[in-house]
């Protein structure tokens, strides 16, 4: 690949979460309310144990925010205008688990 | 930040977990925006295990597990990626981050 890769995400206007936009895929939001300890079953990153809005309630241990990068390139541009339209996400799933990528 | 300036390459030190990695990344700071209107700059953690540095973030570059997925590694010296959140009305704070060398 050449020099002068770029990507962006997220969007600071971006407020209403819906699913299969890019901004959702973007980012999520933990909201710890008990001390860290190992990982429960079934709360991995991105996962049901995480929001993709801002938490609304006290976190007294803690926020984690997770941002995910798209992992599809279209194996040309380096950059696009908007530097987000030569990357994309898999289609489905999440970073680890749906390596796929669309077609574009 | 001039896109031409390369901290990666002209670094002499880094506050990475890894010696070896001379990256920079920028991580975002959050404030909390009291009722009289003051700020207080909300303190980072460091992530489970990694108690002895002050904060930061932890980055996983992942591969993939379906053993077909094709990769091609960026140029170690020329990425870069931005991204913003936590925006309101009043404050946007832009994060840049470049890659290990």
């Amino acid at each position: 690949m050449t020099k002068g890769f770029r990507m962006l995400i997220g969007d600071p206007a971006y407020r209403n979460p819906s699913p299969n936009t890019e901004e959702f895929k973007s980012i999520a939001f933990r909201c710890f309310t008990e001390p860290w300890g190992p990982a429960p079953a079934n709360s991995e990153i991105g996962g049901s144990w995480d929001t993709r809005n801002f938490p609304n309630k006290p976190c007294p241990y803690g926020l984690r925010v997770n941002n995910f990068f798209p992992t599809c390139w279209d194996g040309v541009n380096v950059d696009s205008p908007d530097h987000k339209s030569h990357v994309a996400y898999p289609s489905e799933g999440n970073f680890a688990t749906q390596w796929e990528c669309p077609s574009t | 930040m001039d896109p031409s300036l390369n901290i990666s390459e002209t670094a002499t030190c880094t506050t990475c977990t890894f010696s070896e990695d001379f990256s920079n990344y920028w991580t975002a700071v959050l404030f909390f925006r009291h009722r009289n209107g003051s700020f207080h700059r909300v303190p980072l953690m460091a992530n489970l295990g990694l108690e002895k540095q002050r904060g930061g973030m932890t980055v996983y570059y992942t591969a993939p597990y379906d053993k077909k997925t094709k990769v091609t590694a960026f140029k170690p010296v020329s990425l870069r990626y931005l991204f913003t959140y936590f925006a309101s009305p009043c404050r946007q704070r832009p994060i840049l981050a470049f890659p290990p060398v």
